[in-house]
C-alpha cells in the first residue's frame, strides 16, 4: 500500500468515531428519563412529590455523562446545569427531611453532602477533573481538611476513643484527598 | 408541595445553564493560543525549546510565558525534559506524564515519541467493575432497605453511633463508599502506569513495558513490523459508547516472533493503529495537519464539535 492510499482519519473529535451517533444519544438519554418516570410513578411506596422530582433530578444527572457523549458548550452547559439542579434538590429535601438533630448527625450530612458534591461535579464536568492546577490542589486540601474534622467529630465515641478515632479519621482524610485530587482519564 | 423548591430549582437550573454558557463560549486566552500556534508551527518536530529562546520569538516577558507553560505542562501539552533542561512539545497523542515522557526519550535516544499511553485492560475488566460498584450499591441498597422499611438496621447502627438516625447513618457510609471506590479506581490507574506504557517512535518503533518497574524493555524495532490491526471485543465496544476513554486492542506481527504481540485495551486504538502504519510506512506529515486541533483538545480549550453545523475537516 502506497502511503498516499492511507486516508488519515484523525478528526477534531477524537472520540467521535467510537460513540453512538448524536441522535442515538439523545434517544437513549430521553428512554432513560421516561423509564425513571414510570418507575417513580409507579413504584408502591410512598413518595412525597419534591422526592420523586429529586430522584429524578438526580437520576438525569448520575446518567447524563454515560450516554451524552459529545462535548461543545451546550452539552457541558447542560451538564453543569444538571449538577446544580441535582445538588439543589438532594441538599433541600435531605435538610427537610433529616433536620440534623446532633451535631454527629451535622457532621454525617455534612461528610455525605461533600463527597457527592465533588463526585458528582467530576463525573459531569470532566474540566475539572481533569484541570491540574494549583487552586485545584488548595481546594482539595482545604476539603480534605472539613472532611477531617467532620469524621473525627463523628468517630469520637467511647468504642474507639479520641486517639484512634484520629488515626482513623486522618487516613481517610489522606484517602480522601487522593480520590478527589485532578486526574487525568489515560 | 413547597413552591420554594420548585422555583428555587428551576431557577438554580436556568442560572447554571446561562452562566456556564457564558463561561465556555468566551474560548481560549489569545495570548495562550498565539503560544501554542506558534509551538504547533515551530517545535512539533524540532520540539525543544528554552522560555528565553521562546519568549523573544513570541516578544512577550518570560514570567507570562512561564505562566502559561505552567498551564499547558499541567495539561499535557507541553514538557519539561529535567536532562536537557528544556522544553518539548508533546505529539499530540502522547498521553505519558511529562516524568514518563522523559524516560521514554532517554531510553530511545531523543526519538520522536509520536504516540504514548498506558494500557487499561482494568477498564472492561468484569472484577475491576464490580469492586467499585460493591463499595457503592451495598449502602446505597442498605439506605434503600431501610427507607422503604423491608429491613430494620437501626439496633445495629444506633449502637455503634448514638444519637444518630439509621437513615443518616446510611448516607454516611455512602458517601465513605463513593470516596473508597475512586480511591481504589485512582490506585489501579497509577499502577497501571508504573507497569504498562506503551511508546512509538517514529525511528525506533514499539517500546513497551514487559513488567512492574520495567524501563521499557520489550521492543519492536520499526523494520521488524509485519503488520498492525485492532480487534475491538463487546465489552471494549460498550465501554467506548458510555465509558470516559476509547479502547481497544492492537495486534501487532512482527518478524522473528511466533506470536503477535498484543497491547491490550490501549487508548484511542484506532490513531494508535495509524501512528503504527504511518511509521511502517515512513509518513508522518499527517500529525502536522491535525496537530493543532488535537492540542487544543487536549488543552480542554476547544470545542470538540462546533454548536453549529459538525465540522467535516480532516475527515
Amino acid at each position: 500500500m502506497k502511503s498516499e492510499e492511507i486516508k488519515f482519519e484523525i478528526v477534531e473529535d477524537l472520540t467521535r468515531p467510537y460513540r453512538l451517533s448524536l441522535k442515538a444519544q439523545i434517544a437513549l438519554y430521553v428512554l432513560s428519563l421516561i423509564f425513571t418516570v414510570v418507575i417513580l410513578y409507579y413504584i408502591p411506596v410512598p413518595l412525597s412529590l419534591e422526592m420523586k422530582i429529586m430522584y429524578f433530578v438526580a437520576v438525569a444527572a448520575i446518567i447524563y455523562p454515560y450516554t451524552i457523549k459529545i462535548i461543545n458548550a451546550l452539552s457541558e452547559s447542560l451538564a453543569l446545569s444538571l449538577y446544580v439542579g441535582a445538588m439543589f434538590a438532594i441538599i433541600y429535601v435531605l435538610l427537610k427531611i433529616y433536620s440534623p438533630a446532633s451535631l454527629r448527625e451535622v457532621m454525617m450530612l455534612l461528610i455525605f453532602l461533600e463527597v457527592l458534591g465533588v463526585e458528582l461535579l467530576n463525573h459531569l464536568f470532566n474540566r475539572f477533573r481533569w484541570s491540574r492546577s494549583k487552586w485545584m490542589y488548595v481546594l482539595a486540601g482545604v476539603l480534605a481538611a472539613i472532611f477531617f474534622v467532620a469524621l473525627f467529630t463523628i468517630l469520637n465515641i467511647p468504642t474507639l476513643g479520641s486517639f484512634i478515632a484520629l488515626i482513623i479519621s486522618a487516613v481517610f482524610s489522606v484517602v480522601f484527598y487522593y480520590a478527589i485530587i485532578p486526574e487525568r482519564p489515560f | 408541595m413547597d413552591l420554594f423548591f420548585i422555583i428555587g430549582l428551576i431557577s438554580s437550573i436556568i442560572v447554571a445553564f446561562l452562566i456556564t454558557l457564558k463561561w465556555l463560549n468566551k474560548g481560549m486566552n489569545p495570548l495562550y493560543e498565539r503560544v501554542l500556534n506558534h509551538l504547533i508551527r515551530k517545535y512539533l518536530d524540532e520540539r525543544y525549546f528554552t522560555v528565553h529562546k521562546l519568549a523573544d520569538e513570541l516578544n512577550i516577558t518570560e514570567d507570562t510565558l512561564r505562566r502559561i507553560l505552567k498551564t499547558l505542562e499541567a495539561r499535557r501539552i507541553v514538557a519539561f525534559i529535567p536532562h536537557k533542561k528544556q522544553y518539548a512539545l508533546l505529539d499530540p497523542l502522547v498521553f505519558l506524564t511529562p516524568k514518563d515522557y522523559a524516560r521514554a526519550l532517554r531510553i530511545t535516544k531523543d526519538d520522536n515519541i509520536l504516540y504514548g499511553a498506558y494500557e487499561a485492560p482494568y477498564r472492561v475488566d468484569i472484577l475491576y467493575i464490580l469492586i467499585q460498584l460493591i463499595f457503592i450499591l451495598v449502602p446505597l441498597l442498605a439506605f434503600f432497605a431501610q427507607v422503604l422499611n423491608m429491613i430494620d438496621l437501626s439496633p445495629y447502627l444506633t449502637r455503634i453511633f448514638p444519637n444518630a438516625r439509621p437513615e443518616v447513618i446510611l448516607l454516611f457510609f455512602l458517601g465513605m463508599g463513593i470516596i473508597l471506590a475512586d480511591a481504589v479506581n485512582n490506585v489501579i490507574k497509577g499502577y497501571t502506569r508504573e507497569k504498562m506504557s506503551v511508546v512509538v517512535g517514529a525511528l525506533s518503533g514499539i517500546s513497551y513495558d514487559k513488567h512492574f518497574a520495567d524501563e521499557l524493555s520489550g521492543r519492536l524495532p520499526r523494520k521488524d513490523l509485519k503488520s498492525v490491526d485492532i480487534r475491538l471485543s463487546l465489552l471494549q465496544k460498550i465501554h467506548n459508547y458510555f465509558g470516559e476513554i476509547p479502547v481497544g486492542d492492537i495486534i501487532v506481527e512482527y518478524r522473528g516472533g511466533k506470536k503477535p504481540e498484543v497491547f491490550r485495551s490501549m487508548p484511542f486504538p484506532r490513531e494508535l493503529f495509524y501512528v503504527i502504519r504511518s511509521i511502517m510506512l515512513g509518513h508522518l506529515e499527517w500529525r502536522k495537519r491535525h496537530a493543532e486541533t488535537i492540542s487544543k483538545w487536549k488543552a480542554g480549550s476547544l470545542p470538540t464539535v462546533p454548536m453549529g453545523r459538525r465540522s467535516r475537516r480532516g475527515r
